[in-house]
């Protein structure tokens, strides 16, 4: 019987073969790069054959959340992360596809001496994602080295500064670059968007910036900038998606040298198909809009988010404007606010030709903010009138509506026998 | 449009689409004269699928009722290889409006009135007929199928790589078919996927690998997943145990990664405590030594009394070497009275090495020094006669620390040389004495 259990046992491990170690190259890296990477590290106890296999992994991903940190003050836990970022680079073999470094808690005693060696090595090794995600008190400048990364397609750097390298000769296949608390000098932002031929996405977040930026691109479909600015002038005919976030309400930048070129931009503009205009995007447009100066109708844009104060005649003239190109407009959300510096002109939205079918294929409205100002009520007043498809209108206020401006939303006449309006 | 006339297609319609389908069949119509003309023959609401192959010369004729149901392609038959890479398309029609059938209906007619079937060829010689629609979803399938326009016969079946094995391939196919129906939600890929790999790991190894050689990436992609969920969280020893993985690394080899990494404070404590772990191991390891050496004790010493006498007994360095053990020597003799043992040699031996080794590790210790060598000529000779009867326990911390000597000894000896003339003739001594000691030891 013994010698009977121990056949089998033996027959068993005959069956039990080494599968996972025989697997091809290219598979067990992909196990290894959907591991968190240090149990991917933790794979050399293995076997002799799982020995260095993790030593030439492709993609690399160190996650603080990976690393079970404190809170992140504790600077053990925080030199242990960067020590074990170290040590993986300088072990590593072989080409790195892909290279994300998240740890926006770990405090790094000087973050541009570790990325500039980092990014250096990555660099040598054809890397083509890049994501550096870290926290930094003051913008570090990015590596010349990353400027030679050829094969860059993705890029995404947080709290950086560059300049460009006089001999820079653009990344040809970057597709994605995102910015975040970025600050840029001079117009490098756009000079670097002029050398990538093949950029589609453009995403600047916390964006501060005391020069003129100037992006000119035929190629790019998403576009999301926010931030400070001087002097921002875009020219990007073929978005198809655009959030434009103003700000000026902090002492960097003085409030009356803000400029953009609104008008120009979206008369440049062929096929968006949603765009966002928040901040001071309006106020800060130079002209606003010169009504009939839009040379043709954006057939495609479908979705419009404004922040505007309905009451300024200049926004006004400029939204009238907007939605007077936009035939195809199916939502329109606007976040309504009084800037209150400028002559309230409470009677724009009544004198509006309602006859003009400005949203007559407007499906869905969400106003938020809203107090029944003369001006919003008139505008209530024509949207509701003239919006013939007309499904939902969300009206969000605040600070309760008084009863005299329920009473006046109540009576007005809807276009549509459909249309449901939500107050909240 | 009387219900009966749909129910039942008439003479005319039949006709009709008789010969939208043998005059569409043109240049085939000898090799494969089965009109596709089919019946989902259901009872009385028998509903007509004509089903023609359009030549590129000839437009199709469609009866002027006729509800489109699909167009779909197939490859010209009968002609090995087929002449370009185009594909006969097909035209499905119904008489009766579609909204008539029930949804049941349209299905069954759909793949009865167009499966194709292809085969293919395992590694292991065994052929399979397959759908084309759902094998063409196999980037390699599709490939062989297109360029070269293999597999339209059993004789002319698409060798598979070797890797993809009968079982895994019918779990590919299973979801190949699932994936290539259009218009399924992400919700309904995503649950499928999911209990997809829920198979026992050495099948879903061989799924990986086989998708990989047929570059179905998606399914690769989620194979690997799955495989990276397995190992997520779990020890090595568990990861060995599911993936039956030989365990053919050192204990040494296991540690070496922590001790690369010993910059920070932490890190060189954690590898005190490996050092700690790691001399533990050693001593469980030496325990066992002992217990093996027990065995042959009569006669690995005498070997070693053999080795003592003729290699070293008569130089001036065994007589050092004697020398700084010579206290306690002197103590034990005093303890217990002289025997004739070759045992007590070797014991006494060991312990004369140790002695040696306390003072090569104090810096500040005394040389030797010659009023003792002077004794010690006399106690060289006693001590082959000497039993000094070590309790057994003693004999095996003694062994231990030896050991742990030689150890120490090959590591270190070149560094003591550079050492002081006292401390050289010292060491040397040492050296002299393990070597005439540790091979012994070593085939333990």
């Amino acid at each position: 019987m013994d010698h009977g259990g121990s056949q089998k046992r033996r027959h068993k491990s005959v069956a039990n073969v080494d599968n996972i170690s025989n697997l091809p190259d290219v598979i067990k890296d992909k196990v290894l790069c959907c591991l968190p990477i240090k149990e991917a590290v933790k794979t050399c106890l293995l076997s002799r054959k799982w020995r260095y296999t993790w030593a030439s992994m492709t993609e690399l991903i160190f996650r603080e959340d990976d690393f079970s940190l404190g809170n992140g003050n504790e600077d053990g836990e925080s030199n242990k992360f960067v020590h074990f970022v170290i040590m993986f680079l300088s072990l590593h073999d072989g080409p790195i596809l892909k290279f994300e470094l998240n740890a926006r808690r770990v405090h790094m005693f000087s973050p541009g001496g570790h990325i500039h060696r980092w990014m250096l090595m990555l660099s040598r090794n054809g890397v083509q994602e890049i994501q550096i995600k870290t926290k930094i008190w003051r913008n570090y400048k990015i590596p010349s080295s990353f400027f030679s990364c050829g094969a860059l397609e993705y890029a995404c750097l947080q709290g950086c500064i560059f300049q460009l390298p006089p001999l820079f000769t653009g990344f040809k296949r970057m597709h994605t670059l995102h910015f975040i608390d970025f600050c840029a000098a001079e117009n490098n932002i756009g000079e670097l968007v002029a050398s990538c031929p093949n950029l589609e996405k453009l995403v600047l977040s916390r964006l501060l910036s005391f020069a003129d930026i100037s992006i000119h691109s035929t190629k790019l479909k998403v576009l999301r900038i926010d931030g400070m600015f001087k002097h921002l002038n875009l020219v990007t005919p073929h978005v198809s998606s655009a959030v434009i976030n103003l700000q000026v309400n902090t002492g960097y930048v003085p409030r009356a040298g803000c400029n953009f070129n609104l008008s120009e931009f979206i008369g440049s503009l062929l096929d968006i198909e949603n765009i966002s205009l928040l901040g001071h995007a309006f106020e800060c447009a130079a002209h606003g809009i010169v009504p009939g100066k839009l040379p043709r109708l954006l057939n495609r844009l479908a979705e419009i988010t404004l922040e505007i104060d309905l009451g300024n005649l200049k926004e006004a003239k400029a939204a009238h404007c907007l939605f007077q190109v936009s035939p195809n407009l199916r939502r329109l959300e606007l976040k309504l606010m009084c800037r209150g510096y400028s002559v309230p002109t409470s009677t724009f939205w009544d004198s509006i030709d309602h006859q003009a079918g400005l949203f007559k294929n407007l499906d869905t409205i969400v106003m938020s903010n809203f107090t029944g100002s003369c001006a919003e009520s008139g505008f209530v007043k024509l949207l509701l009138e003239d919006a013939p498809v007309l499904r939902t209108a969300r009206i969000e206020d605040k600070n309760k509506l008084d009863k005299e401006s329920l009473k006046l939303l109540l009576k007005m006449r809807r276009a549509s026998k459909d249309a449901e309006v939500i107050l909240l | 449009m009387d219900q009966t006339r749909w129910a039942r297609p008439g003479k005319e319609e039949w006709a009709q689409a008789q010969g939208a389908v043998q005059c569409g069949l043109g240049r085939d119509k000898a090799k494969r004269p089965a009109a596709s003309l089919r019946c989902s023959a259901s009872g009385w609401r028998a509903v007509a699928v004509a089903v023609a192959v359009a030549d590129a010369h000839q437009p199709l004729p469609v009866p002027k009722n006729a509800h489109p149901l699909f167009l779909a392609g197939r490859r010209p038959r009968g002609s090995h290889p087929p002449e370009g890479n185009f594909f006969l398309p097909f035209f499905c029609w119904t008489t009766l409006p579609p909204s008539v059938m029930s949804e049941s209906e349209l299905a069954v007619i759909q793949p009865e009135a167009l499966k194709t079937y292809i085969w293919l060829q395992c590694f292991d010689g065994s052929i399979q007929q397959v759908e084309e629609e759902v094998a063409m979803y196999c980037p390699m399938i599709c490939r062989e199928i297109v360029q070269n326009g293999t597999g339209t016969s059993k004789n002319h079946a698409i060798p598979l790589p070797e890797r993809v094995n009968p079982a895994s391939l019918s779990l590919i196919l299973d979801y190949c078919r699932f994936h290539q129906v259009p218009g399924r939600s992400n919700k309904e890929r995503k649950s499928f996927d999911e209990k997809f790999v829920r198979i026992d790991t050495e099948r879903l190894c061989e799924l990986t690998s086989a998708a990989d050689s047929l570059q179905l990436k998606p399914l690769v992609d989620l194979t690997s997943r799955a495989l990276a969920r397995i190992i997520e969280g779990k020890t090595p020893e568990e990861i060995r145990d599911i993936f039956h993985l030989p365990d053919d690394l050192t204990e040494e080899e296991k540690l070496e990664p922590l001790k690369n990494i010993n910059d920070d404070p932490r890190i060189r404590l954690l590898n005190r405590l490996y050092a700690k772990k790691r001399k533990e191991l050693q001593d469980r390891q030496k325990l066992k030594d002992v217990q093996v050496q027990e065995e042959q004790k009569d006669e690995r010493s005498l070997d070693e009394l053999l080795c003592y006498i003729n290699g070293d007994g008569g130089s001036g360095g065994g007589k050092a070497a004697k020398s700084k053990k010579k206290n306690k020597r002197r103590k034990d003799h005093a303890k217990n009275p002289p025997k004739a043992d070759f045992e007590s040699v070797n014991k006494d031996g060991a312990a004369c090495v140790v002695q040696c080794k306390r003072d090569s590790g104090d810096i500040s210790g005394l040389p030797c020094q010659s009023p003792d060598m002077q004794d010690d000529v006399e106690y060289a000779f006693e001590d082959a006669d000497l039993d000094d009867g070590l309790d057994p326990a003693m004999k095996e911390k003694l062994d231990r620390e030896v050991e742990d000597f030689a150890r120490r000894l090959n590591s270190a000896y070149s560094e003591r040389m550079h050492l002081g003339q006292d401390r050289r003739i010292e060491s040397h001594i040492a050296s002299n004495g393990s070597m005439q000691r540790f091979p012994g030891f070593n085939h333990r």
